[in-house]
C-alpha cells in the first residue's frame, strides 16, 4: 500500500493543502524526503495519516483552527491494482468516507489495507524517530544482546519488551519464588499459622467444656451435703437453748408468787393517786419551812429598831450639811492659795523699782515715770532709723572715692575724626572677609594647571600639526551629521548588495525565459476569421453537391482552418510568455536603476570622508569615517581645555584688579591722618587702619568714666543731709516729756524705752493680785461665824479653825440622818414578815381540802400513813401482773408441753450441764458454717468458670479469617500459575521467532549494519549462551564485541539496522505499508546520513519510505544516496 | 388464632463466609458472623410474629464444628424461644447427625430434638390439635428414603413432618435420604417441613411441601438473600406462608457489558451505577462483578483488570453495605494482532501451548507452587483453568505491547 496523496483539506493550519507522492519509475525506490523548517507542519502531517488510517481521537490537538465537525483528511491511496480514494471526518461513527461520493465506508475497507495492524502497533512498527531510536539502542543493553528479543523488538518496534518481561517476572517471583525464603506466600503461610493457634486459644473444645461441667457437678454435691449437716447442728442448738432461756424465768414466777402473800389483796387504784399523795407531801414541808422563817424574820426587826441611837438635837440640823459643805471646799482651797499670793505681789513691786533705777529716775513713781504711749512710739521710730541713716552715708563715700581714683589715670588724648571711623570700619570689615592675598595665590595656581593640560592635550592631536587657530579654523560636520554619515554609508553598501542580489536574480529568471522560448515563433499566421469563413462556404457547397470534388475541397478548408486556429492559440500564449519576459526586463532595469543609485550613494559618502579629512591633514591621505569620528571627538576635548585655560586666566586678573582698587580707598582714608601713608602697599595700609580703629575704642571708655564720678558726688551730699534732720526730730520729741534736753543719744534712748515697756506691763499686774486678796479674806470670817452658830446648837466646843470644825460638826449631823433611814426601812420588815404568815396559813387549809377523798378510802390516817398504806395495795397490784405475764411466757416458750407439766422436767435440769452442751455445739457449727461458705466458693468458681467459657463467635470469626486467607492464597497461586505460563510461553516463542527469522534478518541486518558503520564493523554473527542465543559485532580488522558492550551510537545504528532487516522481513511476508521516519540523523555525520539513506532507499524497493526532515542539507545528501529521491517542500503547500 | 410456625434449616452455625472480599477487615467486622447474627434474626422473628412453634429440619452446624462456643450460642438463642414460651422442634441432618456437640448441649424444656426413631409429638391447641412428626440422622449417611420410617398421620390433627432430604436430588449436593416428591405429596400430610438443600423451593398444595433454603449464604454460590417460611394455619384450617429474609448478607453476580463506554470514567460510573441496582433484600451485598462485551475499554481491561478491581471496590464503598468481591473478566475475544507481536501470538497458540516441553515446563512449575502451599490447601487446590491461562497471556501481551 502506498499513499498517492495526502490531502490535508481543513487540518492543523493546513487548509485545502495536498501533497502529492507519484510513483517511482519501474526499478527505482520509493523514497520521499519531506523537508519543512520547524512548525511547517511535519508532526501533523504524521498525525494526519494516523487520524485517516485509524480515525481522530475524542481529544485531538488539530482542532485549533478548524472546527472539530469541520476537520478533514483526504487521501489516495493505491494498495496494489487498486485505488482508494478516502476522507475522513471528525465523530463517533461514519468518518470515514469516500471522498469522492461522500459515501460511508466500513472500516474494514482500511482494516483489510493494513493487515489488521491497529494505531499503535502502525505507530511502533513503520515509524522511527528520535526517541525510538535512543530507545532502541536502550533495549539492546537491556535484552543482553538476546537475538530472540532483538529480531523480535526490531520487528515490532518494541523497545521495552525486556524490560517489560522482566517487571511481570519479578511481580510474579515476589508471591513465590522456589528456592528463596522472603516471597509473599511465606509471608501467608506465617500469618495462618498464626491465626490457627488464635483460634484454638479462643475455642472451646467438648472436652474442656465436659471437665468444666463435671467440675460444676461435684461442687454442687459437696455444697449441698454442707448445707444439710450444718442444718441438723443447727436444730440440736435450737432445742438446748429452748430450755436454757426458760430457767431463769421459771425461778422469777416462784419468787414472785411468794411476794404476793405478805401483800393484801390486789385491788385497783384511781392512777393518780401516788401522785397526788408525793405532791401534798412535798406541799406541806415546804410551808412549814416557810412558816417559821417568816416568824425569825420579825422578831429580828423588832429588835433592831429598838437599838437605834435617838440625838434629837442633831437630826434637827440634818438639812444644814447641804449648804455648809459646798462652801467649806472653796474656802478650804482659798486659803491653802493665800500666801502664795502674796508673795506674787511682793515680787512685781520689786521689778517696778528695778526699772525705775534703770530710767535713772529712783525718784520717781512707777506711774509718774510711765510715758504716753503715742511719745513712746514716735521714740521707738527715730531710734530704728538711726543705723539705716549711718550705713548709706559710709557707703556713698566710700563710691565717690572710687570713682575719684578711675578719673585720676585717664589721659587726655585728642578725638579722632569720625567720619574716617565711620567709613574705614565696614571696609575694613568687607577685606577681611575676602581675604584677596589668598585668592590671587590660588587663581595664579588655576591658570597655571590648565595652561599645562591644554598643552599636552594639543600634541596628542595628530595627525593635524597646525595652530589653535587652524584647528578653531577647521569647518567639520556636527557629531550627528557624522553619525547620519557613517549610516548613510552602511545603507548604501547594503543597498548595493541587495541590488547586486535582485539583479542577479532577475538577469538569471530572464536567460532562463529567453531560453525556454527561443525565437521561433511565427510571427503572422492565417487570418482565422477569413479560414472559419472559407470552411464554411466549402461546407455548403459539399452539402449542396455531396461529390468527391467538394469533399476533398471542404477537408482541405477544414484542415486550413484547424492550423488557423491551432496558430492563433500558439500566437496567444506566445503572447503571454512575451508579456511575462518584458515584465521581467522592466523589472530587470529597474532593478540595475536601483543598483547604480545606491553605488553612487556610497561614492558620495566616501567622497564627503575624504573631503573632510584633507581639510584636517592635508599631507596625511584620508582615512576611514570611524577615525574621523574619533578625531572629532578628541578636538572637542582640546577646544574645552583652551577655554578653560582663559576662563583662569580672567579670574586672576580680576583678583588683581580688585586688590588695586582696595588699597587706593585705604590710602586716600588714611593719608589724610598719616601723609607718610600715601604710598605705602596694601599690606602696610591694612595694619595702620587696625591699629586707628583700636585707639579709637580706647577713647570712648575714658568717656564714660568720667561722668560717673559726677553722679558719686551728688550721692554723697544727699545722705549727710538726711541724717542732719533725723537729730532735730530726736530732740523734739524728748523736749515733751520728763526726758528733757538735751536728748539722749540713740544707744541711751534704746535702753529706755527698754524700762519703759517693763513699767507699762508691771503696773496693772500688781493692781489685779491686790484686789483677789482682800476679796479671800471676807469669804473666810463669813463662814467661821456660820460655823460658831452650829457648834452651839449642838452645844459642841467651838475653838477649833474653821477647817477643822466644820469635818466634826459634819460628822455627828450625818450620823443623825442614817439613823432615821434604818428606822424607816425595818418598820417595812415586819409588816412583810406578817402578810406571809397569813398567807401560809391558807394554803395549809387547800391541802388537806385536796387529800379528802384519799382520807375517805384509806382512813383518816396523818399524811406520812397514808402514803404507806397506798404504796402497799400498788405493789400487790403490780405483782399480780408480773406472774400473770411469766406464767404467758412460759408457756409460748414451751410451745405445746402443758406449763404444770413442764415444772418439774425443768427443775430437774442442771443449767451449768446445759450451757457446756451448748458450746460444743456452737463450736461445731462454726466449723460446719466455714465448710459450707468454702463449698459455695467452689460452687461459684465453678459456675462462673463455666459462664466464661463463654458462646462469643470469636473462633468463628477467627475462622472467617483464615479461610478467607486460604482463598487468598489459593487464588494467588492460580493468578502465579496463569501468569508464570503465560511468562514461558512469551520466552518460548521468542526463541521460535528467532529461530524463524534468523537467516533472513541476520543477513539484512549485517549488511545494513556494516554499511552504516561505514565499514568500521564487517557484519554481525550470533553466538549461543545456554538456552540462549546473542547477537555478536564483528569488527572490520578481526575480532569480535558482544551487542551491549557497543558504544552508544553504534548501538543507534545496529537498531537502525535491525528496525531495516524487520521490516524488510516483514515485507517479504506481507502487504507493505508506508514507512515514515522523523529526523533520526540528527546526530550523524554526513559519510552515516549517505548511509542511512542507501538503506532507507533499499527499504524503498519493497515499500514506500518517507523521511521527514528539517534540514535542508540532507535533501542534498538523500538525492546523491538515491537519485531519484523525490523532495517534497512543505513550505510550498 | 390458628397455629403459627416458622420453619427454617440448614442454619450452619459458625460455618464461615468464604469470600475474598473479607479481606476487607471493614467489611469482615460487619459480616464475618453472619450465620450467628442470622439465626438471631430468625429468633427474633419467631418472637415478634408471636409464633407457636418453630420448626429446624436439620444442619444446625457444620459436621467438623467441635466448639462448644456454637453449640452454646445456639442453646443460648432457643432459650429466648423458651423464655417467650414458644415450642422449638428440632431434627438432626447429615451434618450434625454424628457432631459430638450435640451430645453435650442442654436444650431448653420447649425445645424438642427428634431421635434416631422416628416420633410424633402432639401440640393440643384449638381449634384441632397439630402433630409434629419427626426423624432425626442416626450418622452420617441415609442413602434410603426416610418417610416409610414416619408414623402416619395422625386423624384429626395437623399434621406437619420435618425431613432432612436431598429430595430427588439436587446439584451440588450429595445425595441424602432420596425421597420423591410425589411420595410426599402422597403421605397425607398437611406440610412438609424439609431441610438440606440451600436453594430455596416451595410446591403448594393439597400436602405443602417447603424446601426454605439455607438462611444466610456463604459464597457466591449460595446467592441471593436467604429467607425463612412463615406459616399460619388458619381456624378454618387453610395454610398461608410467608417468605422472610433474614440475611445479614447477600452474594450475587452482577454483570455489566462494557460495549460503548469509551473511557474509564464512563466504566466506573457504569459500575456504580451496576452496583447499586444489584442490591437486595439483604443489608449487605457482596458482588462478582462480571464484565462482558467489547468495546474501546477491552484492551485496557485485560491489561489494568486489577487496577478495575480495586477503582470498582471503591465505588462499591462510596454506595455503602456494597462490596465487590471478584472482578471477572468474560469479554469477547479479542481479534488476533497483526504483525510481529500477532506473529508471536499465533506462535504461542500453534507451537508452544501444544507443545509437550511447554506442558512439562508448567508441570514443574505448578509442582514447586503446590509444595510450597500449607498442606491443608494441597487437598483443594485447583490449578489454574485453561481460560484462566488465557486471560492471563492476554494480559501479559497487552503489558508488552503497551511497554
Amino acid at each position: 500500500m502506498r499513499i498517492d496523496q495526502l490531502g490535508l483539506i481543513r487540518y492543523g493550519h493546513f487548509t485545502d493543502a495536498a501533497l502529492d507522492f507519484p510513483a517511482p519509475e519501474d526499478g527505482q525506490p520509493d523514497l520521499h524526503v519531506i523537508f519543512g523548517p520547524n512548525e511547517a507542519g511535519k508532526s501533523t502531517l504524521f498525525s494526519a495519516w494516523l487520524d485517516l488510517l485509524f480515525g481522530m481521537p475524542l481529544q485531538t490537538p488539530y482542532n485549533f483552527l478548524h472546527d472539530n465537525r469541520t476537520l478533514r483528511i483526504e487521501a489516495q491511496i493505491s494498495a496494489g491494482d487498486t485505488r482508494h480514494t478516502l476522507a475522513r471526518l471528525k465523530g463517533r461513527t461514519n468518518t470515514l468516507r469516500d471522498a469522492a461520493t461522500d459515501e460511508t465506508l466500513p472500516e474494514s475497507t482500511i482494516a483489510a489495507l493494513l493487515g489488521g495492524l491497529d494505531r499503535a502497533a502502525y505507530s511502533t512498527m513503520f515509524s522511527l524517530d528520535d526517541e525510538t531510536l535512543e530507545d532502541g539502542g536502550e533495549s539492546i543493553l537491556a535484552s543482553k544482546g538476546d537475538l530472540g528479543q532483538l529480531l523480535f523488538s526490531a520487528s515490532a518496534g518494541l523497545a521495552e519488551l525486556s524490560d517489560t518481561l522482566r517487571v511481570l517476572s519479578d511481580e510474579n517471583a515476589a508471591w513465590f519464588r522456589p528456592n528463596a525464603r522472603k516471597f509473599h506466600l511465606a509471608d501467608q503461610k506465617a500469618r495462618l499459622a498464626e491465626l490457627t493457634e488464635t483460634r484454638k486459644a479462643a475455642d472451646l473444645p467438648v472436652s474442656d467444656w465436659r471437665r468444666l461441667r463435671d467440675a460444676l457437678t461435684q461442687a454442687e454435691a459437696a455444697y449441698n451435703d454442707a448445707n444439710t449437716r450444718r442444718a441438723e447442728t443447727q436444730a440440736r442448738k435450737d432445742a438446748l437453748h429452748r430450755n436454757l432461756d426458760a430457767l431463769p424465768r421459771l425461778a422469777r414466777l416462784t419468787r414472785a408468787e411468794a411476794a404476793q402473800d405478805a401483800l393484801p389483796a390486789p385491788d385497783p387504784l384511781p392512777a393518780d393517786w401516788p401522785e397526788i399523795v408525793t405532791r401534798a407531801r412535798r406541799e406541806d414541808a415546804e410551808i412549814a419551812g416557810l412558816q417559821q422563817a417568816a416568824k425569825q424574820a420579825q422578831a429580828q426587826a423588832q429588835k433592831a429598831r429598838a437599838d437605834l441611837p435617838q440625838d434629837a438635837a442633831a437630826r434637827a440640823l440634818v438639812p444644814e450639811i447641804e449648804g455648809m459643805e459646798p462652801r467649806f471646799g472653796v474656802i478650804a482651797k482659798e486659803q491653802s492659795d493665800l500666801p502664795r499670793r502674796r508673795e506674787e505681789l511682793a515680787e512685781l513691786d520689786a521689778q517696778m523699782t528695778r526699772a525705775l533705777a534703770a530710767l535713772g529716775r529712783p525718784d520717781l513713781s512707777a506711774r509718774e515715770a510711765a510715758l504716753p504711749a503715742t511719745t513712746r512710739a514716735r521714740l521707738g521710730t527715730l531710734v530704728e532709723e538711726a543705723p539705716v541713716l549711718h550705713a548709706a552715708l559710709t557707703a556713698a563715700r566710700s563710691e565717690h572715692a572710687r570713682a575719684q581714683e578711675a578719673v585720676r589715670d585717664a589721659p587726655d588724648t585728642p578725638p579722632l575724626d569720625p567720619q574716617v571711623l565711620d567709613r574705614l570700619a565696614p571696609m575694613l570689615a568687607e577685606l577681611r572677609r575676602a581675604d584677596l592675598s589668598r585668592a590671587l595665590a590660588q587663581a595664579r595656581a588655576a591658570r597655571d594647571e590648565a595652561q599645562a593640560s591644554y598643552a599636552a592635550l594639543m600634541a596628542q592631536l595628530a595627525p593635524f600639526d597646525g595652530t589653535l587657530a587652524a584647528l578653531l579654523a577647521l569647518d567639520l560636520p556636527g557629531p550627528d551629521a557624522l553619525r547620519t554619515l557613517a549610516r548613510a554609508q552602511d545603507d548604501a553598501a547594503q543597498a548595493t548588495r541587495a541590488a547586486q542580489t535582485e539583479h542577479q536574480r532577475l538577469s538569471n529568471t530572464l536567460d532562463q525565459m529567453r531560453a525556454e522560448f527561443g525565437t521561433d515563433l511565427p510571427d503572422s499566421a492565417p487570418d482565422p476569421m477569413a479560414t472559419r469563413a472559407d470552411r464554411d462556404a466549402a461546407w455548403t457547397r459539399h452539402r449542396r453537391n455531396l461529390d468527391a470534388d467538394s469533399a476533398d475541397a471542404f477537408e482541405q478548408m477544414m484542415r486550413r482552418d484547424d492550423s488557423a486556429q491551432a496558430a492563433q492559440i500558439a500566437l496567444a500564449r506566445h503572447d503571454e510568455e512575451l508579456r511575462q519576459l518584458r515584465r521581467q526586463q522592466v523589472a530587470l532595469t529597474q532593478a540595475q536603476a536601483q543598483l547604480d543609485t545606491a553605488r553612487a550613494a556610497q561614492a558620495e559618502a566616501d567622497a564627503q570622508v575624504a573631503a573632510l579629512w584633507a581639510q584636517i591633514a592635508p599631507q596625511a591621505g584620508p582615512r576611514p569615517l570611524a577615525d574621523l569620528i574619533a578625531w572629532a571627538e578628541q578636538r572637542r576635548v582640546v577646544l574645552a581645555a583652551h577655554d578653560a585655560c582663559t576662563g583662569a586666566e580672567a579670574e586672576l586678573a580680576a583678583i588683581t584688579a580688585r586688590m588695586d582698587e582696595a588699597r587706593a580707598a585705604l590710602s586716600a582714608l588714611l593719608s589724610k591722618a598719616d601723609p607718610g601713608l600715601a604710598q605705602a602697599d596694601y599690606a602696610t595700609l591694612l595694619a595702620a587702619a587696625e591699629a586707628l580703629l583700636q585707639n579709637a575704642e580706647r577713647m570712648t571708655l575714658h568717656a564714660r568714666q568720667r561722668r560717673d564720678l559726677a553722679a558719686r558726688t551728688t550721692g554723697l551730699d544727699a545722705a549727710q543731709t538726711a541724717l542732719a534732720a533725723w537729730q532735730d526730730a530726736l530732740a523734739e520729741a524728748c523736749a515733751t516729756c520728763w526726758i528733757g534736753t538735751p536728748p539722749p543719744d540713740a544707744a541711751q534712748l534704746r535702753a529706755m524705752l527698754g524700762a519703759l515697756a517693763d513699767l507699762d506691763r508691771l503696773i496693772p499686774q500688781a493692781d489685779a493680785l491686790d484686789r483677789r486678796i482682800t476679796r479671800i479674806e471676807e469669804d473666810t470670817s463669813a463662814f467661821q461665824a456660820d460655823l460658831a452658830r452650829i457648834a452651839q446648837a449642838l452645844d459642841h466646843p467651838a475653838d477649833a479653825g474653821p477647817l477643822q470644825l466644820w469635818p466634826q460638826l459634819r460628822d455627828r449631823l450625818r450620823q443623825a440622818a442614817r439613823a432615821i433611814e434604818e428606822e424607816e426601812r425595818l418598820r417595812a420588815q415586819e409588816q412583810a414578815a406578817r402578810d406571809q404568815l397569813a398567807a401560809l396559813e391558807a394554803r395549809l387549809q387547800a391541802l388537806a381540802q385536796g387529800l379528802a377523798p384519799l382520807r375517805a378510802r384509806l382512813g383518816d390516817l396523818p399524811l406520812d400513813d397514808l402514803a404507806q398504806a397506798l404504796e402497799a395495795q400498788t405493789r400487790a397490784n403490780q405483782l399480780a401482773a408480773e406472774v400473770r405475764t411469766l406464767r404467758d411466757e412460759l408457756a409460748t416458750h414451751l410451745g405445746a408441753e402443758d406449763l404444770d407439766t413442764a415444772r418439774p422436767r425443768l427443775a430437774a435440769l442442771d443449767s451449768d450441764q446445759l450451757q457446756a452442751e451448748e458450746a460444743s455445739l456452737r463450736a461445731t457449727l462454726k466449723a460446719q458454717d466455714h465448710a459450707l461458705q468454702a463449698a459455695y466458693a467452689d460452687l461459684m468458681a465453678a459456675e462462673r468458670a463455666l459462664n466464661e467459657a463463654g458462646h462469643d463467635g470469636e473462633p468463628a470469626r477467627i475462622e472467617a479469617e483464615r479461610q478467607t486467607l486460604l482463598i487468598e492464597m489459593a487464588e494467588d497461586a492460580r493468578r502465579y500459575l496463569a501468569r508464570q505460563a503465560s511468562i514461558v510461553a512469551v520466552e518460548m516463542a521468542l526463541r521460535r521467532y528467532r529461530d524463524t527469522h534468523r537467516s533472513g534478518m541476520m543477513r539484512e541486518a549485517a549488511r545494513a549494519f556494516a554499511d552504516l558503520t561505514g565499514g568500521r564493523y564487517s557484519g554481525l554473527t550470533t553466538r549461543p549462551d545456554g538456552a540462549r542465543e546473542t547477537l555478536i559485532a564483528q569488527l572490520a580488522g578481526g575480532g569480535a564485541k558482544p551487542v551491549d558492550t557497543l558504544s552508544k551510537g553504534t548501538r543507534f545504528q545496529l537498531y537502525l539496522a535491525l528496525r531495516a532487516a524487520g521490516y524488510l522481513e516483514l515485507a517479504g511476508r506481507a502487504p507493505s505499508v508506508p514507512f515514515i521516519a522523523d529526523d533520526i540523523m540528527e546526530t550523524f555525520d554526513d559519510t552515516r546520513a549517505h548511509a542511512a539513506f542507501r538503506l532507507l532507499a533499499h527499504m524503498g524497493m519493497h515499500g514506500q519510505v518517507i523521511y521527514l526532515t528539517h534540514h535542508s542539507h540532507l535533501c542534498d545528501i538523500a538525492r546523491a544516496a538515491c537519485p531519484s529521491t523525490q523532495v517534497h517542500d512543505l513550505t510550498a503547500l | 388464632m390458628g397455629f403459627r410456625f416458622l420453619h427454617t434449616a440448614d442454619l450452619h452455625l459458625d460455618s464461615p463466609l468464604r469470600s475474598l472480599a473479607l479481606r476487607d477487615p471493614d467489611l469482615a467486622a460487619l459480616i464475618a458472623d453472619a450465620t450467628r447474627a442470622c439465626l438471631r434474626a430468625i429468633i427474633d422473628l419467631a418472637l415478634t410474629e408471636r409464633v407457636d412453634a418453630v420448626l429446624i429440619a436439620g444442619d444446625l452446624y457444620d459436621g467438623g464444628q467441635t466448639s462448644m462456643k456454637t453449640a452454646r450460642h445456639l442453646a443460648a438463642e432457643l432459650a429466648r424461644l423458651n423464655g417467650a414460651g414458644i415450642r422449638c422442634f428440632i431434627i438432626r441432618g447429615n451434618h450434625d447427625a454424628e457432631s459430638a456437640i450435640t451430645r453435650e448441649l442442654t436444650l431448653p424444656p420447649l425445645t424438642h430434638v427428634f431421635t434416631g426413631h422416628a416420633g410424633t409429638e402432639l401440640l393440643d391447641l384449638p381449634p384441632r390439635p397439630v402433630a409434629i412428626h419427626g426423624l432425626s440422622f442416626r450418622d452420617r449417611h441415609a442413602p434410603d428414603s426416610l418417610l416409610p420410617k414416619y408414623r402416619a398421620p395422625v386423624a384429626d390433627a395437623l399434621n406437619i413432618g420435618l425431613m432432612h432430604t436431598s429430595l430427588g436430588g439436587a446439584e451440588g449436593h450429595d445425595n441424602y435420604a432420596p425421597c420423591a416428591l410425589s411420595d410426599l405429596q402422597a403421605s397425607g400430610f398437611d406440610y412438609w417441613a424439609l431441610g438440606h438443600i440451600h436453594k430455596r423451593a416451595e410446591y403448594p398444595g393439597r400436602t405443602h411441601v417447603v424446601m426454605p433454603g439455607i438462611p444466610q449464604g456463604r459464597a457466591i454460590d449460595e446467592p441471593g438473600a436467604g429467607t425463612v417460611t412463615l406459616g399460619h394455619v388458619d381456624d378454618a384450617g387453610a395454610l398461608h406462608t410467608q417468605t422472610r429474609v433474614v440475611a445479614l448478607a447477600e452474594f450475587a453476580r452482577v454483570s455489566l457489558a462494557i460495549d460503548g463506554l469509551e473511557d474509564w470514567d464512563a466504566l466506573l460510573g457504569a459500575i456504580q451505577k451496576t452496583l447499586d441496582a444489584a442490591r437486595g433484600a439483604a443489608p449487605h451485598l457482596v458482588a462478582r462483578l462480571v464484565l462482558t462485551g467489547d468495546g474501546p475499554l477491552a484492551a485496557r481491561l485485560a491489561r489494568d483488570a486489577d487496577l478495575a478491581l480495586a477503582e470498582a471496590q471503591e465505588q462499591a464503598r462510596g454506595l455503602g453495605h456494597v462490596w465487590v468481591e471478584k472482578l471477572e473478566l468474560r469479554l469477547h475475544p479479542r481479534p488476533p494482532r497483526a504483525g510481529a507481536l500477532g506473529e508471536l501470538a499465533a506462535i504461542i497458540a500453534r507451537d508452544i501451548q501444544p507443545s509437550h516441553d511447554y506442558e512439562q515446563t508448567l508441570n514443574e512449575i505448578e509442582q514447586a507452587v503446590t509444595r510450597a502451599l500449607p498442606t491443608e490447601l494441597r487437598r483443594m487446590f485447583d490449578p489454574p483453568s485453561k481460560a484462566e491461562r488465557d486471560r492471563a497471556l492476554a494480559e501479559v501481551l497487552a503489558r508488552l505491547e503497551q511497554g
